[in-house]
């Protein structure tokens, strides 16, 4: 536990975290604005800077000007402490996510842990605090259902978010997450197995339980992000604005970068269980091991491979937004827990039923 | 590193601590989660990754929610005005503190929490603790693990059992 | 057919069950009772077909299981139970319905009956894997599927507030008692760095082990069981569970529960009694523990008007009768002498039999004079004579009549004690045994003496089914031969 790891680690925090992830949720924002602007051929915010390109620099003054309101009826220490609780878990998840194989030597990522998708659940777990103590220290009737809503929705969706990614670490035999995405790199990614051991009559018939779980997977991403389709936390037409209708400024921008942030996350999370993380496909420029040397510009464009992978990923999330209707409350809770669940578990014996054909490696 | 075990040991006493004495049922809840993140943050400290990130997902994450879920729709009002009896009071007291005099006393003649703990042997020493742990429940322990589904089971249907809804 | 083969069977068993029961969808749910009891009849059968574990099997699952003639005793004791009160439960739906039924009005009036009649088998089950445990884990994973299952019975009847009080009060002292448990088995893995018994055992044995650290591991065990079995001062949540709990868990509670506390506690003091450095101060505890239950359980019981809390104290008070017997486990056992395990063992083998018998009548009467006070059973003596012979015979033996089983039961722990020369214990026993005989015998009175007042007056006999009058029979027949012939009772626990 030297200087120099704490030097290096600290260059990855803030490399990472701040000049990389808090700019994306900002720009997630404008993305959004303007691809749903496109989807309802609408202009969308184009005015500040080049095709609004400096919007959300706009916004954030806006709300830093703004005055900050604390309602008399709210219970002040948990009112304040909520959207603290909402952003915190989400930019504690990136912790684990390897973000490229390797720049001057250093892994690019900033905790190689050995459980790496239990620890994004185990840190995204906690971020249903924030929502549910800003609906109750809201103390009042639209955030408390906004909050209890989006708990019963959290504590539902984890069940079968969890239990998709087990037949994932059942083919992969990790829980590193670095390991799994040198795996991809070389044996083909988990949607897309044409290269490698993925290219034979096993690894074909595998990525049918692995399309599952993806369905699976990105579809619980949506519920617990509170996202469109399963935005109904905070859903407009019934509850004004959910858990944060009483909160203004930075409070409430808090909670709305919060839910980007997880977003990017749950993005990234995908892309790295499903979607070969930083590598390229067939193989191209994968390294020889997870220890192995990697050439400098070899590291740079496995950067850029992950995080255009992720930007692909939220626009994905943002078509979605815009194109399907939002569920109602019995058809959501209906739709996991009996369906995804019970599918998540078929699939977990699908493919260990598949695992133990004799067909070779 | 000594300086964060003590943070985290601390952390963990002062959210115990924090249960007992608040009033306010959320409140303690809280302390509640900031104990189990003080412990899972002991258990990271010694190398047991799984164990800690258990401990927050399960404790944390589940368990506690489900927690303050239900404070939250009881509308539990905080304990505020109600009075413990003397006598409540002196025998809490004395049950503790006889607690505490039994621990330091026993910890007083224990020696082996000074000892090193003797490293792991063989194949478990090589692999991480996620598929050491992993391996251990489905040879070693797999009469236990079963013992424990059924626990499970049972634990579900009675659940369902006693939570059904009722007409009004 | 190995031993364990017969939890794989019963928990199988109890699957069927619940499978039967939401896919079958029977008119009558009593089948599944039925179904139950066949079942469970079969493996009590099959319990005589065990054979010892091969030589050369090395199955890891050994090192937490033992197949000894005492575990297969205590299963033989478990599956009997589960068989009795599923047959009591057969009597009992009624209330059950009534408190469980859902109420809307196309619903099965027997909705919320299958699962009553399957969880008792998986209570089954978790008693069978702990009467074989020899190991820490195994203990404590089958302790707790036990308890969870009684959690779930006793609260069962969830629209009514006495049921739903008993269930809470259980839940809330079990999770404090399961924290003692884990707590002391933590020091003993911290001691002497094993979860096996023997392993313990000899750790314990070679001296290396701190005994400041191993006398306390042990008391918060002693803490953690004494709620297990209903030892004083840990005995408090007992009156209002029994009472509150529907009569046929109540009955498998009094028995199964507290058989499953006494075989953990039976394999536990064997450990630490073994070793020279803690065995007197263990001995001491015992026996501390066991003259408070003595008189407080006895003395308790003597001014109680209901019924089924009598039978609460009374339990209380047989705990007391057993932990005497292990307070007095002899040293070194002399040709001839019983060892504390065997004496232990039949006087919970004879506990069954009374407790069941007595709860069986209590259950029909709750069901027919809906009422579980002493006054409801005046004249019952009258007008059914048939269940107040039962119930005379069960308090008889409950307060050890000779030629009883319960007097063979209560003699043997005198004896222990008296060679073990434990007077002051033989003293309190004595007592409480004395007390045993008014109380009991109060009952018998009211049954046979008093004249009934208001509704139980113009009561009519109570109907008594073919399957009641056979299991109030057999039982009545075995706590006989118990009573007249011990020797065979105790070939089997071997």
């Amino acid at each position: 536990m030297d200087w120099a790891f704490l030097a290096i680690s600290t260059v990855k925090i803030i490399g990472l975290v701040f000049l990389t992830i808090l700019p994306m949720v900002a720009y997630s924002v404008w993305a959004e604005r303007r691809v749903s602007a496109a989807i309802q051929d609408r202009v969308g915010p184009n005015r500040v800077g080049w095709a609004g390109l400096l919007q959300p620099m706009a916004d954030g003054l806006k709300f830093i000007l703004k005055e900050d309101l604390t309602p008399g009826h709210v219970r002040k220490t948990y009112y304040w402490m909520a959207p603290a609780l909402t952003m915190i878990p989400s930019l504690l998840t990136c912790a684990v996510l390897p973000f490229g194989s390797r720049l001057f030597g250093e892994k690019m990522v900033i905790a190689d842990l050995d459980v790496g998708p239990l620890f994004v659940f185990a840190i995204a777990s906690l971020s249903v605090y924030g929502i549910v103590l800003a609906g109750w220290a809201s103390n009042s009737k639209y955030p408390f259902l906004g909050g209890v809503r989006s708990t019963s929705q959290m504590i539902s969706y984890e069940i079968s978010l969890g239990l998709s990614i087990v037949p994932l670490l059942m083919i992969f035999g990790t829980l590193n997450l670095g390991e799994i995405v040198q795996y991809q790199a070389q044996n083909g990614w988990t949607l897309l197995p044409l290269w490698g051991e993925g290219l034979s009559l096993k690894g074909m018939l595998l990525a049918i339980p692995m399309f599952i779980s993806f369905v699976i997977f990105t579809t619980s991403i949506f519920a617990e992000t509170n996202r469109l389709p399963f935005d109904l936390p905070e859903c407009e037409t019934e509850l004004v604005a959910g858990y944060h209708t009483e909160y203004s400024s930075m409070k409430f921008a808090l909670f709305f970068l919060g839910e980007y942030a997880a977003m990017i996350i749950g993005s990234g999370l995908a892309v790295t269980l499903f979607l070969g993380g930083w590598s390229l496909p067939f193989g191209w420029l994968a390294p020889e091991s997870t220890t192995a040397e990697v050439p400098f510009w070899h590291g740079l464009v496995h950067i850029g491979v992950f995080f255009a992978k992720v930007i692909a990923f939220i626009l994905f999330f943002i078509w979605i937004r815009w194109s399907l209707p939002r569920f109602r409350y019995d058809q959501l809770m209906r739709l996991g827990w009996v369906f995804f669940f019970e599918i998540a578990v078929i699939n977990v014996l699908l493919t260990a039923g598949i695992m133990m054909l004799p067909l070779g490696k | 590193m000594t300086f964060l075990f003590y943070i985290f040991a601390a952390l963990a006493i002062v959210g115990g601590i924090g249960v007992v004495l608040n009033r306010n049922p959320v409140s303690s809840a809280f302390a509640m989660i900031v104990s189990f993140l003080g412990l899972a943050a002991l258990y990271i400290q010694l190398d047991a990754y799984l164990v800690g990130t258990l401990q927050i997902l399960v404790y944390a994450g589940a368990i506690m929610v489900l927690f303050l879920f239900i404070i939250m729709l009881l509308d539990i009002k905080s304990e505020e005005g109600r009075q413990f009896g003397v006598f409540s009071t002196a025998g809490a007291v004395v049950v503790a503190g006889g607690m505490l005099l039994i621990v330091a006393k026993v910890l007083k003649n224990f020696e082996a929490g000074e000892k090193a703990l003797t490293p792991l042997k063989g194949a478990a020493a090589e692999t991480t603790d996620v598929s050491a742990i992993g391996e251990l429940l489905f040879t070693t322990y797999w009469f236990p693990v079963q013992v424990i589904g059924m626990l499970l089971l049972v634990a579900t249907v009675g659940v369902v059992v006693l939570s059904k809804r009722e007409l009004r | 057919m190995p031993a364990y083969a017969l939890e794989i069977i019963v928990f199988s068993l109890g699957l069927v069950l619940l499978l039967v029961d939401a896919f079958a969808k029977l008119e009558d749910k009593r089948s599944l009772a039925w179904l139950g009891m066949l079942g469970l009849v079969v493996v009590f059968g099959l319990l005589f077909k065990v054979e010892p574990r091969a030589a050369d099997d090395a199955n890891v699952f050994w090192r937490f299981y033992s197949d000894s003639r005492m575990s297969l005793f205590f299963k033989g004791i478990a599956i009997l139970s589960t068989i009795l009160v599923l047959a009591m439960a057969i009597d009992y739906r009624g209330l059950i319905e009534k408190f469980t039924a859902p109420a809307e009005k196309k619903a099965h009036p027997q909705a919320g009956l299958g699962e009553f009649f399957a969880l008792p088998v998986f209570a089954c089950a978790g008693l069978m894997c702990m009467a074989s445990a020899t190991n820490l884990v195994s203990i404590f994973v089958s302790l707790e599927a036990v308890t969870i299952t009684f959690y779930v019975m006793v609260a069962y009847m969830r629209r009514n507030v006495g049921s739903l009080e008993a269930g809470v009060k259980y839940l809330i002292l079990g999770a404090l008692s399961t924290g003692f448990l884990v707590y002391g088995f933590a020091w003993l893995y911290g001691i002497t760095g094993s979860m096996d018994l023997a392993e313990i055992g000899a750790a314990l044995k070679s001296g290396d082990v701190s005994p400041t650290a191993a006398l306390f591991a042990f008391s918060l065990i002693l803490v953690a069981l004494g709620f297990k079995v209903g030892a004083v001062p840990f005995q408090m949540w007992i009156p209002d569970v029994y009472q509150g709990a529907p009569t046929p868990i109540t009955a498998f509670l009094s028995v199964g529960s507290k058989a499953a506390g006494f075989i953990v506690l039976l394999r536990l003091s064997a450990v630490f009694l073994g070793s020279e450095a803690v065995a007197g101060q263990v001995a001491m505890a015992f026996a501390v523990v066991a003259g408070l239950t003595l008189i407080v359980g006895n003395l308790t019981a003597i001014p109680q008007s209901n019924f089924k809390r009598l039978l609460a104290y009374s339990s209380i008070a047989h705990a007391g009768f057993l932990l005497t017997a292990l307070a007095a486990a002899p040293r070194k056992l002399e040709a001839g002498q019983l060892s504390s395990a065997t004496v232990v063992a039949f006087y919970l083998g004879a506990y069954l039999l009374m407790t069941l018998l007595a709860f069986l009548v209590v259950g029909l009467v709750r069901v027919h004079r809906d009422s579980e006070e002493i006054e409801a059973y005046r004249g019952l003596g009258k007008s059914s004579p048939f269940l107040a012979l039962a119930l005379l015979i069960a308090m008889a033996s409950l307060a050890g009549v000779p030629l009883t089983a319960g007097f063979f039961g209560k003699f043997f722990v005198f004896q222990l004690a008296i060679q073990g020369g434990h007077w002051w214990l033989v003293t309190l026993a004595a007592i409480g045994a004395g007390a045993g005989f008014y109380y009991y015998l109060k009952v018998v009175a009211a049954m046979y003496w008093d004249d009934p007042t208001g509704a139980a007056a113009k009561a009519a006999a109570i109907p008594v089914s073919a399957l009641t009058r056979a299991a109030v029979v057999t039982l009545i027949v075995l706590i006989v031969i118990a009573g007249f012939a011990p020797r065979m009772i105790l070939g089997l626990i071997g």
